[in-house]
């Protein structure tokens, strides 16, 4: 929301906590209501499955919790394009001491913990990366977004 | 020649051609990319989901609703200005003090400060037009517009 959305800071009705309902958060009623549908979202979607030529996951870097449920789907698998986990840096050490780190490794899957805009921003050659992070998609040049469902499916590993 | 009165926010007087924008602007997005580091394209804007894509900000008077995203917004503008391709001065319907933070640090670290004024009329976008020229007053808040001579 901050990088695209012209918010700073905003309130998530029920999710931020100082947002418990919109009487909290507004004195009296919004000035103005904008509203996005799901047919909004999916036109920013990546259709096109051979379309990506590599996976980022992780903007704002992965948690230990998220590589863990993330990495549940790359178990016994391969993924056919070049995937990446960017971690926090503490998360990617606890993640390596976790027994699902070898198996996301053997999928080949690359857990790294750099920022993925620091780290593709120069890249060599003109790489589509496919990336679940509408921040990365904003920021990041070359770059087509996708639901993370989007996402593991052009790894392959999620039909 | 039409005058506006806005609010005075930060620097001295500076003048330049327009350039307008109703969206508001992620510097960080706009002026970081790779392209960036070019020394010609050091201030043309290359975030391709904004309007003013590819447009060069060095010189003009740059009229846009509001900075948003990355927390770095100053330290671009900084460099910018540090650099001598930066906006001849700001003028924004809604001020933050992280877009105020880059002309201020270069104001005191480098004594390269750009006013910056403060209007949050919608008006503005029906009294200035791209490469009209503008004069900026950072200290008392007036806006000087004259209009392009159409040919």
């Amino acid at each position: 929301m901050a990088a695209s959305g012209g918010v700073a800071l905003f309130h998530v009705e029920g999710i931020t906590p100082e947002a418990r309902d919109l009487a909290s958060v507004f004195d009296g009623d919004p000035k103005e209501v904008i509203t996005i549908t799901q047919k909004d979202i999916d036109a920013l979607r990546f259709k096109d499955p051979d379309g990506a030529t590599s996976v980022v996951f992780g903007c704002p870097q992965m948690t230990y919790e998220e590589a863990m449920g993330l990495g549940q789907h790359f178990v016994g698998k391969k993924t056919r394009l070049p995937t990446w986990f960017c971690m926090i840096p503490e998360a990617s050490k606890r993640f390596k001491g976790a027994a699902l780190y070898t198996r996301v490794v053997e999928a080949g899957v690359k857990v790294v913990d750099f920022c993925p805009l620091a780290g593709f921003s120069l890249r060599i050659g003109n790489k589509k990366l496919l990336t679940p992070s509408g921040k990365l998609y904003y920021y990041l040049s070359d770059t087509i977004y996708g639901t993370v469902k989007d996402c593991l499916k052009a790894c392959g590993v999620q039909r | 020649m039409t005058r506006l009165k806005g609010r005075p926010v930060f620097g001295g007087l500076a003048s330049g051609p327009a350039l307008v924008t109703k969206m508001p602007i992620n510097f960080t997005a706009s002026l970081t990319k790779p392209k960036n580091l070019i020394p010609w394209w050091r201030s043309r804007i290359q975030d391709r989901h904004h309007d003013l894509f590819k447009r060069n900000v060095k010189g003009c008077v740059l009229i846009f609703p509001a900075a948003i995203g990355s927390t770095y917004t100053g330290m671009v503008l900084l460099e910018l200005m540090v650099q001598g391709r930066a906006p001849a001065a700001v003028v924004v319907q809604n001020i933050d003090p992280l877009l105020v933070s880059g002309p201020v640090l270069a104001d005191i670290w480098f004594s390269k400060g750009i006013p910056i004024v403060e209007y949050s009329g919608e008006d503005i976008y029906d009294r200035i037009s791209d490469d009209d020229w503008v004069e900026v007053n950072g200290k008392t808040g007036e806006i000087k517009i004259r209009e392009q001579i159409s040919s």
